[in-house]
This record gives C-alpha cells, structure tokens and sequence, in this order.
C-alpha cells in the first residue's frame, strides 16, 4: 500500500471539494449582489473567487507532482485527470460569478413588469446555479457516477430561465437608453450565470469518468 | 514428464517455414484482436513435482504484438513464458497440461521437436548471457549449430542491425562479448536470437539487470522488433509495461484452503485498458499499488 501516495490523493480530492464548496458560495453571494445590490455580497463574491484561486493554483501544482512522481494508473489516474478537469471548471464557475457581481446595478423602473421578470429569472438562475455546483460537488465527494443527469435536468432549467431573459429583452417596447443599459447588463449576467450550470454539469460528468472510466463529458468552451 | 496433451493434427504446420519472421508482417496494420493468433492458449497448467504452480491459463497472443505479462512475485508468469518455448521440458519434475497451440498447432504434441520449438521461439533471459566468446561467434553460434551456414555473415550483420548493435560493434565483430556494457550485452543476446530467424522472442524480465540508458534501448528495440515478430515479456516494472506492450495479462496467487499457492490469470487486455480502466478489482489493486 502506497500510503504517501494515497494522502497525496486525499488532499488533491479535500481541495476540490473545498474549492467546489467557495465557488458555490461565490455564486450565491454574486447573485444576491446582482438582484439585491448588497454591497457585502458584492465583497463576499470577490473573496470566495480569490479563494477559490489559490485552490485553483494548488490542485495545479499537486497534479503536475503527481504525475511527475507516482505515475498513476487505472483510478488513481482517472481521479487525477479528473481533479484537473472539475479544477478548470470551478475555477471559471467563480470567475462568472465575479463578472456577474461586477454587474450589479438597479433597475431605472422604467418598465417594472419587465425588470420584475428579468430579475426573477436571475435570482432563479443563480440560485439553481449554486445548487447544482454544491450538488455536483457531492457527487465527487461521494464518488456518484449517476449524478450527471440529474445535473444535466437542472442544467435545463436554468438554460430556460435564461431563454426566458432574451426573450424579455427583446420584446421589450420601452426605448429609454438607460433601460436598454441596464438590460445588457442582465443580459451578459444571464449568459455568465447560465455558464456557471454547465461548469457544474462538467464537474458531474469529470466524476462519472473518475468512477466509471466512461467519458461522457463535452468540451467546454472558454467561459 | 506426463504424456503430453492430444495433438489434433498429423503435420506440424505450425512450425513450417511459412510461419517464420519475415514471411508477413501484414497484421501489424490489424486491430490487435484481428491479427494472427501465434499461441492459442486452453487451460494450461503447470505443476511442479506435483505441486501445481499455474492452472487454467486461457490466453491469446497475436502476431505482431508486445504482450506483457506482469504480477508479484509466484504468480506463475515465468512459468508460464516458459510454456511457450518448453523450457519447462528442462526441469525434470514440471508436468504441463491443457493445450498450447502455436499456428494452430499442439506446442506439446508427439511429433513436435522442443530443439525446433526453441529456435522458432526465442528467448532472452534477465541476465545477459552470452558466450565467453567474440561477439561474431556469440551471433553465428545458432546458424552454426543448425546448419545455417550460407551467408553467415550477412546474417550475423543482420542479426546485430535488428537488435540495434550493429553501429556500435562492427569495428570489433572479433573482440570479446563480455567487454561489452551490460546493455550491450543484452543486445547482443537478443541478436543471438534473431541470428536463427525465430517466429517469437520470449523475453524474461530483460531489463532488471541494465541501467535507464539500456533500459530504454532495449524498450526502443522492442518496439522496432514487434514489426517482424511477435514478442511476449515478463517484466515487474508495470510502467514498462505500460511503454512497450500492445496488450497485458495479469497474473495472481490463488491462496487454496490448505495454504497452497497457486498462479491465475486474472485478466488479459489491452494495455491502455489494463492500465485505465482494468476490468477486475485485483488488476486495480495490483496497478495501483494498493496490492503485491
């Protein structure tokens, strides 16, 4: 039994799993800046995001030293891939969560209804956002290998939400710029919100692989 | 030794010249499971006088292809790379049953001569061994002794090119072999056994003695030699196997009721498999370090 390898497994799994948990508050607390313009949530986003960084950076170097040193193979190796996989995918789950906390701003009033449903569709998408990187946080944690439907479901829904929004915009009859503003505004929190969702369906479907060795996992873009 | 298996055939064609190196290496472009079975494998067996040390190995192994075999230490993969060649004939109390067919062929059959088995199979050994001679008559001592006599030179010149020695000897093809580096040596030994234009090179751990240099030549040659021949090698260096071969078996102990122990195949595959995403828990285990 390779003991210190099996620690140098550990702790690479407790820091996704500590990584996982910031970023959903990241999330969280991004969107109660965005629709509630809590400054302290504003602050508490940017903190967890820094956090998750230095996370992020960690697992890094803890991978390279594992392939460096151990050479795993068979499930140690797909953990390992893993880790670096479901690492990216937080890592830019909590800096959406930043650019959506950096767009924070109330709506003018200009077209109440309108705001109203834009507003809702947000807190709903940020919410189920938060929900679904804790829930495929669990996943990982518990080594689930069925979880990345269920992800995928809630995935929908949030992909909804922000159909929901675009369509809102788009419709919208009121021309006044300051409305028009605000609503890009929401628009890109929409699109960074609605990123957070598949980031979590990644880190599902990384765990899948991790215990299976099937991978059903789709690239995923930049964002 | 027990009499051997049934033999289903009358004509040894499977140790007809057709069969030999060089004849085909088409099955190098087929999916592994497509190209030519070289030893077709049935619940072989080994007991040694009356000890039984491998039991119901059924195994594949195709032509063109670097099988390896790896597992702790008594798991019976020595034994069973001896199978192939019956050197197990040596040992006076080892008793073989099951089948092992080489082309089709009963590897253990009456009419099968083990002196001919043994140059269409070659072996190398995990220490190199060559002859306290010049390293020209280290390579020409099989064609000699079979009577391969025309062209020995080129031959000896081949032999030497193949196993990735030529450059490095041809100026002293007449000095002594055991001035060689111990990876030099090795080489040398595997040009011994190319010299007589073998179908099969079993190789017995043939890295534990050499340094990483020679380590890797010799993985660098097993490479290059997989395009003409079939090689099979034992090696307790996993990420060795991992490297070189196509497809890997693991080997374990079956620890019975009365505390005997006995070598399993627990599992052969293809070597990305093996080493991904093993089939059986005790592969894991053992891959993994968590296990021997």
């Amino acid at each position: 039994m390779r003991v210190g390898f099996q620690d140098e497994l550990d702790e690479l799994c407790n820091g996704i799993q500590a990584e996982g948990r910031l970023t959903a508050i990241a999330v969280s607390e991004a969107t109660r800046a965005l629709v509630d313009w809590s400054v302290q949530a504003f602050d508490a986003t940017l903190a967890a995001e820094s956090e998750v960084k230095l996370h992020y950076n960690e697992t890094e170097v803890r991978v390279e030293t594992l392939l460096a040193r151990q050479a795993p193979v068979a499930g140690d190796l797909r953990t390992v891939l893993a880790a670096l996989h479901i690492n990216r995918s937080l890592e830019r789950a909590a800096h959406n969560a930043a650019r959506v906390a950096h767009l924070a701003t109330p709506p003018p009033r200009r077209a109440l209804v309108e705001e109203a449903v834009i507003t809702d569709a947000l807190r709903a998408m940020g919410d189920r956002g938060a929900e679904m990187v804790r829930t495929a946080i669990d996943t990982f944690e518990r080594r689930d290998a069925n979880a990345a439907r269920l992800l995928s479901a809630l995935d929908e829904l949030v992909d909804r939400e922000n159909e929901k929004i675009a369509d809102t915009i788009l419709t919208m009859e009121n021309n006044d710029p300051e409305l028009r503003k605000w609503a890009a505004r929401m628009l890109f929190a929409g699109r960074w919100l609605e990123r957070v969702g598949d980031h979590a369906v990644n880190v599902a479907e990384r765990t899948t692989y991790m215990v299976t060795g099937e991978s059903t996992a789709t690239p995923s873009g930049p964002t | 030794m027990d009499a051997p298996p049934t033999t289903t055939g009358t004509q040894p064609r499977g140790l007809q010249p057709e069969t030999m190196a060089g004849a085909s290496n088409e099955s190098i472009e087929l999916p592994m499971d497509q190209r030519e079975v070289v030893f077709d494998c049935r619940e072989l067996g080994v007991r040694y006088a009356g000890v039984r040390a491998l039991r119901d190995v059924d195994l594949n192994i195709h032509r063109n292809t670097v099988t390896a075999l790896i597992g702790p230490s008594g798991c019976g993969k020595s034994t069973f790379l001896r199978c192939l060649n019956r050197m197990n004939d040596l040992i006076p109390s080892a008793v073989v049953d099951g089948a092992c067919l080489y082309h089709d062929e009963d590897l253990y059959g009456p009419q099968i001569d083990a002196i001919e088995v043994r140059k269409r199979i070659g072996m190398v050994f995990q220490k190199p061994n060559p002859f306290p001679k010049s390293i020209y008559d280290n390579v020409a001592f099989g064609p000699r002794v079979l009577g391969m006599k025309d062209g020995l030179d080129d031959r000896i010149e081949q032999a030497l090119r193949r196993a990735a020695l030529w450059d490095e000897v041809k100026d002293r093809l007449r000095q002594g072999a055991l001035g060689l580096s111990g990876g030099q040596q090795q080489r040398l030994c595997i040009a011994r056994a190319l010299a007589v234009e073998p179908d099969v090179i079993l190789m017995d751990e043939p890295c534990s003695a050499l340094d990483p240099i020679s380590t890797a030549a010799i993985e660098d040659l097993m490479t290059d030699l997989k395009s003409e021949y079939t090689v099979v090698i034992v090696t307790h260096n996993m990420q060795q196997a991992a490297r070189v071969a196509d497809m890997t078996a693991f080997f374990s102990v079956d620890q019975g009721e009365t505390g005997t122990r006995c070598g399993v195949l627990i599992e052969v595959d293809s070597t990305e498999k093996i080493f991904t995403k093993p089939s059986n828990e005790r592969t894991e285990a053992y891959v993994t370090g968590r296990f021997g």
